[in-house]
């Protein structure tokens, strides 16, 4: 099986998240090979899980005064904070009969290729279930998977350079609650490639380890998106990603 | 009346109820970072839940869900039903908000 992998390239929140449900699609049709693509959002973002309530956990309000973008996912999980300059996001899009039946079997096959990608720059890790990634006791990336239609799409996020400050403005944590030792304690548990590597490692250095990590071992070519695949996904971001219903639905 | 609880699952995720009810349980929404497949699931998991009598005992509701699960072939991943049942009773007796 070739894989096509689509590099680094940088989206909106609502067409990052129509992108991945229309290659699913084309995926699941047999027209779109299975995928693996690396990108970023911009302008920043927070995405929440299908189950949270967008007014619950995120300050919708400083969202948008800030310009920076809300998407609801296809996918569980939380509410994540996508610093345009602070995270590569990744999904895996292939036809699920190639990874193993159990889901935590099959998160444990996908993020084994980011802790092979965080070893390439010298940082060990581990993925620890149900859908995260540790490094010396810190969560470094996190990861959410949804089967539909015989596809498998995993998407999850590996830390670059953690903004914690920015993170706890747009998140809602009860005002009461974000106090200094509030933030330090996400700092203890929360750690970033910056953290650890310092400056020493750009982005582009990450972008090319995740790469590796990814398709080592795997028959891959470099592709683009389809015309058919981009309509599609044009059509998703009207028709769900930048709608009220979609994103306020819970 | 209205009530909202809370909870934490051990090694899991976590889980956020908020129900409408008198008598009975007229809306409920179950919330939270917790995974269900198929996603759409949520929907009939709640719809289950909606009329039942608010007297209704923690295993009962359980049950109503694990049976949901169960047919449906519904799974939850970081989440319990009995955690979810326990939320929902602890919504209607501590969590009123008047």
């Amino acid at each position: 099986m070739t894989w096509r992998v689509v590099k680094l390239e940088e989206h909106s929140a609502e067409l990052n998240m129509a992108i991945d449900e229309a290659v699913c699609e084309f995926v699941a049709n047999g027209k779109s090979k299975a995928t693996i693509r690396f990108y970023k959002w911009k302008p920043s973002a927070v995405s929440i899980g299908y189950f949270q309530s967008l007014e619950d956990e995120v300050d919708v309000r400083l969202c948008k005064d800030l310009g920076f973008d809300f998407v609801r996912r296809r996918t569980g999980g939380g509410a994540v904070y996508h610093d345009a300059k602070g995270e590569i996001t990744y999904s895996v899009i292939a036809p699920e009969k190639i990874f193993p039946k159990g889901i935590t079997e099959s998160y444990h096959v996908i993020c084994g290729w980011i802790v092979d990608s965080l070893n390439e720059l010298g940082i060990t890790a581990e993925f620890k279930p149900i859908n995260d990634i540790i490094t010396h006791g810190k969560k470094i990336s996190g990861n959410a998977q949804t089967r539909r239609n015989g596809v498998l799409l995993q998407h999850g996020t590996i830390l670059y350079d953690l903004d914690v400050e920015t993170m706890f403005r747009l998140l809602k944590v009860p005002k009461e609650k974000i106090s200094d030792k509030m933030i330090s304690d996400v700092k203890q548990r929360v750690t970033s490639i910056r953290d650890i590597k310092g400056d020493s490692v750009s982005e582009m250095n990450v972008a090319a380890a995740l790469e590796k990590g990814f398709t080592n071992g795997k028959e891959f070519e470099y592709g683009k998106w389809t015309k058919e695949e981009l309509v599609r996904a044009h059509e998703l971001v009207k028709e769900r990603y930048s709608k009220q219903e979609w994103n306020f639905m819970r | 009346m209205k009530g909202y609880a809370i909870e934490k699952v051990e090694n899991g995720k976590l889980v956020k109820i908020k129900v409408d009810f008198d008598e009975r349980i007229n809306s409920i929404q179950i919330l939270g970072d917790f995974f269900l497949h198929p996603e759409e699931s949520i929907f009939e998991m709640e719809k289950q839940l909606k009329g039942i009598p608010s007297s209704q005992s923690q295993e009962s509701i359980q049950l109503i869900l694990e049976n949901y699960l169960k047919t449906s072939h519904a799974k939850l991943i970081g989440m319990t039903a009995e955690a979810i049942a326990r939320t929902v009773k602890k919504a209607m007796n501590e969590g009123v908000q008047k």
